[in-house]
């Protein structure tokens, strides 16, 4: 429907206002004038009657009744009167009446006795309406010729009207014709101040276009060189890439425009992501998130998109408009950043992720289970059973633990961790704690046709600091106590104990590597000569302030932290220098059942035998004998020494659970009698009966006897007295440094 | 004898009674040589109210009445012929026999005949006023038609019409 100009507007308004206010007024005044000319008649009529009636009572007070007459004929004529009635006392003294038309004024007035002033008749007039009317008619006719004449100036408004406004229509008509960039001429434009004002509104409205225009040049410039932007049809069909989409994307303009823009879409990519992009685009919102794309190569790329719907005047989506950032390099990172903090085998978050998740609670609970043994596995089926077997536990755990509630990882060589938050009872992680590990007893591997059972070992701590560390304290500790699990908070003295640990492992590195590992000798005399027949090498640490340090603070150590071998290498190494300077001189090295399994160091003490040939001064001192639980593999190393010609002896023999049966197996030379049993020989009889016991057994096996701990004369003599064959002891000589033999030689 | 007058009555009736003279319907044809005029008709004895009353008269007026020229005459009675041909007439006292004849020529002439009391009524005077707690022109209703004057009809709700 054509719009209505508003001129027009402005023209039919002001006619419908004053049509609507003169008629209004015509109405109001015509009728109020109406009522005044009707009550200025009726008073006429009124005043006539009131002026005829004293001369009228006058001349009846004076019997003028003919004069009264005359009054009345001449009254009559002279208004505009239609008739005329004087009655006195009931006496009709004068009526003229022209007519009986209804719509004269009737009006009546009192006669009174002009001495006594009471009413004793009426003068009653009826008045004519025609003067009235007619004025009223010529009244309202004038009204009429100005309204006539009110219509011309109304038409005479709208022409002027519309002349003052041309100018609004003239300026909307070029402002119509705009084009972008385009200048609009506004000087042939006849102005008045108001649109003057407009004229000059637009104009700098026009130069806020251009320069806004010139920014959003330059923004669209900036955004096209930073960031990859796409434009699509409503129904998502491709109208505009940039430079920067065939850079990444590989695909030119021509290959893109009028395609679906799933044409790089990456096949990883979830239908769910796309409904919601576009239930999201179709709600007339903006999308953001990230998609992965196929480039032309096959390849992918992602992008941290926001889709913008571009919209008409009227609301309606014209186009989508897509501005993307490269992140593909972030995505890589992160994924990296992802398998860094994931075990590869087991594909549960690994020890960098533990450490970062333990930082989140104030007060964990964690647990590290080791699968026992775990080594053996590897070592027995191999890595891939292993690793098989690491998956299956962790499949197992993850399928019996709430990982809502407990975060489960894959930890190093076998062992994974557990961690729960503040908001978890103690009481209830010992359960689970508990609960696993049961779990892990009840589970079987099944590899191939084989299976095995596994079993494992926990230990737990709340502490947020030191977390792992404490667990796996309490975990050796739990290991070493033969206990299924420990709580670190539980123990006593496990951090002295680790802390000393720790001390005496770094003391003992120094010093091998400073060379402060040294060899002591002491000497070993036959019993009956008390003359040195051969001596014992025994290790010594010089402690940093040169002072020596007995091997009972650092053995153990030693055997825990694999310092034990280089120790053992260190002795043998310092033995053999030593006693291949002194010829005639037979000397003993203690070896531990682990180092006769220690390949490298049975291999290296055969090196040295051959390299020195001592093997006939060399005896061999197996300590820990009763520790020995696979004679199979012992019997045949201590052979291949007694083939080399070294003696083997028995060390510490006849504590806790001697057995003299293995020690038939094992084809020694000597029995070192432990010094428990010598050291109050002189006055104890069980060590006494015990030590007889085990002299009369060597002596039937032709082996020979070794006391130690001789501390005093009376157990030296007493042990002469049985029969020992050699002794050894602080009474007889006290451990020297090895050197002091090639002293002594020199 | 001397007439014992009040004055003020004599103020008023000097006041009013030329007033009443215009009030005659016909006084235009009571107009002679463009004057109006009254005779005080009076006795020996009635001198000197009768000039007083002209004295009053005269200040009042000023020789003016309306538009017209106004004239006062103090005729006395001995002199008074049937030629008199004032406008209006005023008698001290119409009870006199001497008086009497003023009246009738006032009559016949269709003069006012203004008298200083209205108990003369009975001897035919016309007009007449009095003061009491108000002023009351008296109009002798009985001989109004031998007077044959007629006056503008708000002088009949003027005065007092006495029967």
């Amino acid at each position: 429907m054509k719009k209505i100009s508003l001129t027009l507007k402005i023209t039919i308004a002001f006619m419908a206002v004053s049509i609507g206010v003169l008629t209004f007024l015509y109405f109001v005044f015509s009728t109020m004038f109406q009522e005044r000319m009707l009550e200025s008649e009726r008073e006429k009529a009124r005043l006539i009657a009131q002026t005829i009636t004293p001369m009228i009572e006058g001349f009846y007070s004076v019997a003028y009744y003919d004069d009264i007459k005359v009054l009345c004929e001449d009254t009559i004529k002279l208004h505009n009167l239609n008739a005329l009635e004087v009655i006195i006392e009931n006496k009709e003294l004068f009526s003229l009446s022209y007519d009986e038309d209804p719509d004269h004024l009737h009006v009546s007035y009192p006669i009174k006795d002009a001495m006594k002033g009471n009413e004793i008749g009426s003068v009653n007039v009826s008045y004519r309406l025609d003067g009235f009317y007619q004025a009223f008619e010529e009244v309202k006719s004038k009204i009429i010729d100005y309204l006539a004449l009110l219509a011309i100036a109304f038409l005479f408004f709208a022409l002027v009207t519309r002349r003052l406004l041309s100018p609004l229509g003239q300026i909307a008509k070029k402002v119509k014709l705009y084009q972008l960039g385009s200048e609009i001429e506004f000087d042939s434009i006849r102005t008045e101040p108001e649109t003057g004002a407009i004229v000059d509104a637009f104009k700098k409205m026009l130069t806020n276009i251009r320069e806004y225009t010139i920014l959003l040049e330059r923004y669209k410039y900036a955004v096209d060189e930073s960031a990859i932007v796409s434009k699509t049809d409503p129904q998502g069909r491709i109208t505009y890439v940039n430079d920067e989409f065939y850079k990444t994307s590989g695909y030119t303009r021509e290959e893109v425009l009028g395609k679906s823009h799933s044409l790089v879409r990456h096949p990883d990519m979830h239908n769910e992501t796309f409904s919601n992009l576009w239930n999201t685009l179709h709600e007339k919102k903006i999308w953001k998130g990230v998609l992965k794309n196929k480039d032309k190569k096959g390849g992918s790329y992602y992008l941290k998109e926001v889709i913008v719907p571009i919209f008409d005047e009227n609301g309606n989506t014209i186009e989508y408009m897509g501005i993307g950032h490269d992140i593909t390099q972030i995505i890589r990172q992160q994924e990296q950043i992802a398998r860094q903090t994931t075990d590869l085998i087991t594909g549960l978050p690994n020890r960098v992720k533990l450490e970062e998740d333990i930082k989140e609670f104030k007060s964990p609970k964690f647990a590290l289970v080791a699968l026992d043994n775990f080594n053996m596995i590897n070592d027995y089926y191999g890595y891939d059973i292993g690793n098989h077997t690491l998956k299956e536990t962790a499949e197992m755990l993850q399928s019996f633990i709430d990982e809502n509630k407990v975060k489960i990882y894959g930890l190093s060589s076998g062992q994974f961790g557990l961690l729960m938050g503040e908001n978890i009872d103690v009481s209830l992680f010992h359960e689970l704690c508990a609960g696993v590990l049961q779990k892990i007893d009840d589970y079987i591997v099944h590899i191939g046709d084989d299976s095995f059972n596994i079993q494992a070992t926990a230990g737990l701590t709340y502490a947020q600091v030191n977390t792992l560390s404490n667990a796996s304290l309490a975990l050796h500790h739990a290991i070493k106590t033969q206990k299924s699990s420990l709580v670190y908070e539980e123990a006593e003295n496990l951090v002295e104990q680790y802390e000393k640990n720790i001390l005496w492992t770094k003391r003992l590195k120094e010093a091998l590597k400073d060379n402060r590992i040294v060899v002591y000798v002491q000497p070993i005399v036959d019993a009956k000569t008390l003359k040195t027949d051969k001596y014992e090498c025994l290790v010594r640490m010089i402690g940093e302030d040169g002072k020596i340090i007995s091997p009972y603070f650092f053995l153990d150590i030693a055997k825990k932290s694999k310092l034990y071998h280089s120790l053992t290498k260190t002795v043998i190494t310092l033995a053999f220098e030593t006693f291949s300077k002194l010829p005639d001189s037979t000397f003993s090295i203690n070896l531990s059942v682990e180092d006769l399994l220690h390949k490298e160091s049975m291999v290296f003490l055969k090196e040295k035998i051959q390299e020195y040939g001592l093997a006939s001064r060399l005896i061999l001192e197996i300590v820990e004998s009763e520790g020995i639980e696979n004679f199979s593999e012992i019997i045949p190393l201590i052979n291949d020494m007694k083939a080399l010609g070294c003696k083997i002896a028995i060390d510490d023999f006849g504590t806790g659970y001697s057995n003299f049966a293995y020690l038939m197996q094992l084809n020694v030379d000597y029995i070192k009698i432990d010094g428990s049993l010598i050291k109050h020989i002189d006055h104890d009889p069980n060590s006494q009966i015990i030590s007889h016991t085990i002299m009369d057994f060597a002596k039937q096996l032709e082996l020979k006897t070794v006391a130690e701990f001789i501390h005093n004369e009376a157990v030296m003599t007493y042990t002469q007295g049985m029969g020992i064959d050699f002794l050894q002891g602080f009474h007889l000589g006290e451990p020297f440094p090895i050197e002091t033999l090639l002293e002594k030689e020199d | 004898m001397a007439l014992s007058v009040d004055p003020l009555l004599l103020q008023a009736q000097a006041s009013i009674f030329p007033k009443i003279m215009l009030l005659d319907n016909a006084i235009s044809n009571k107009i002679k040589a463009n004057r109006l005029v009254l005779d005080i008709v009076h006795t020996d004895a009635q001198t000197a109210s009768a000039t007083k009353l002209k004295s009053v008269i005269d200040t009042e007026y000023n020789n003016s009445l309306g538009d017209l020229r106004f004239e006062v005459r103090l005729v006395n009675i001995k002199d008074f012929g049937a030629e008199e041909d004032a406008a209006a007439y005023y008698v001290f006292d119409a009870s006199l026999p001497s008086v009497k004849k003023v009246v009738s020529h006032a009559k016949s002439a269709q003069r006012i005949c203004f008298g200083y009391s209205y108990k003369d009524f009975n001897d035919g005077i016309l007009i007449s006023l009095f003061v009491k707690e108000k002023t009351y022109i008296y109009l002798n209703k009985s001989v109004l038609h031998q007077y044959a004057v007629k006056f503008t009809p708000i002088f009949y709700r003027i005065a007092k019409v006495i029967e």
